[in-house]
């Protein structure tokens, strides 16, 4: 049991943050996201009880996340008709992707432009170019053929590439 | 091995942060609980020859089917109700609910729909299995229990 454990957490400590990234486009703050992993791994350790126990394949934890995230839509939009009054107030250091260098200009803006890809394109990118996922895992995780996750994935690129350079532009205006 | 996109190289720079200390925490913390908690029966279940459990599950299946023929039977006067329902309850004394989940078997997005008001909502379709894990005391065999279901999810869309 002892080493099923260690498994579990060194499988966490891999792909935490890619779980962590995905999780975010089913959630409203890092916080939220974090507890869509913590309720998804939960899960899995259950649905991985019968087969042996140890860490499941990634395709199928991000299957088990939107689940959660669709999960928590649910109770998310009762609970927000209930606070409608409250006013929340941005957390402007709440970021889906860090640089790898701190003053990356470009990197920072392309962030921001990941940030507003529609769902269903950020999805694709995440899984394909944060979590390495084959066009193959990533059409039965999202139940859609190979072939429209390959062109969502060249379409999240065309709108990035366009975005950027929209951006550019308008700094040199 | 094709040239990557220019934007790909941009993307390469960004990377997805780890997570927060306390949630890594909170979530080794469950790990311990569950491996503390999870019985060597339910680890060990392949251990369980699958012909065998095929025979678990489809038994199961045919008490429960028998169950439900009997229980309506045994309701016709409340002596023999009674009579009928106390020894299930004493044998649901054995069985011990070891977990329960929902799998998903496949999900669909069937596109946009619009709402009553006018508003847009995004329709997803999904099929799934609830499964539940009962664990027979005096045998130490654990038995899976699926129930699949239909859920029809709408979400409100705020961006396009």
């Amino acid at each position: 049991m002892e080493t099923t454990t260690s498994a579990w957490k060194q499988w966490l400590a891999e792909n935490g943050p890619r779980l962590l990234l995905f999780a975010r486009g089913w959630s409203h703050s890092r916080h939220d996201a974090e507890d869509l992993v913590q309720e998804a791994i939960l899960r899995m350790w259950h649905h991985q009880a019968d087969k042996g126990g140890g860490p499941p394949d990634l395709p199928l934890v991000f299957s088990t996340i939107r689940f959660c995230g669709l999960n928590h839509h649910r109770s998310e939009s009762r609970r927000r008709k209930r606070e409608e009054a409250i006013v929340y107030l941005n957390d402007f250091q709440d970021v889906w992707l860090d640089p790898v260098c701190e003053d990356d200009e470009e990197a920072l803006l392309l962030r921001a432009a990941v940030e507003k890809l529609s769902p269903k394109l950020r999805e694709v990118v995440v899984m394909k170019f944060w979590a390495g996922c084959t066009f193959l895992q990533i059409s039965e995780t999202l139940a859609i053929s190979p072939n429209t996750a390959a062109s969502r994935y060249r379409y999240a690129l065309e709108q990035l590439s366009h975005e950027l350079r929209r951006i550019k532009e308008l700094r040199h205006a | 091995m094709p040239k990557p996109d220019p934007i790909e190289t941009i993307l390469a720079r960004l990377m997805p942060p780890a997570m927060s200390e306390a949630a890594q925490r909170d979530i080794e913390d469950m790990l311990d609980e569950l491996a503390d908690t999870t019985p060597q029966g339910v680890v060990s279940a392949p251990a369980i020859m699958a012909w065998q459990r095929r025979w678990i599950i489809g038994g199961s299946a045919a008490a429960a089917v028998a169950l439900a023929w009997i229980l309506p039977l045994a309701t016709t006067s409340v002596r023999s109700s009674r009579a009928a329902l106390a020894p299930a309850t004493a044998e649901s004394n054995e069985f011990v609910l070891m977990g329960e989940s929902d799998r998903i078997e496949s999900m669909r997005d069937e596109g946009w729909q619009e709402n009553a008001d006018g508003s847009t909502m995004r329709a997803m379709r999904l099929n799934v299995v609830a499964e539940n894990s009962l664990l027979d005391r005096e045998t130490g065999i654990v038995m899976q229990v699926s129930e699949p279901r239909e859920e029809l999810f709408l979400m409100p869309v705020s961006t396009f």
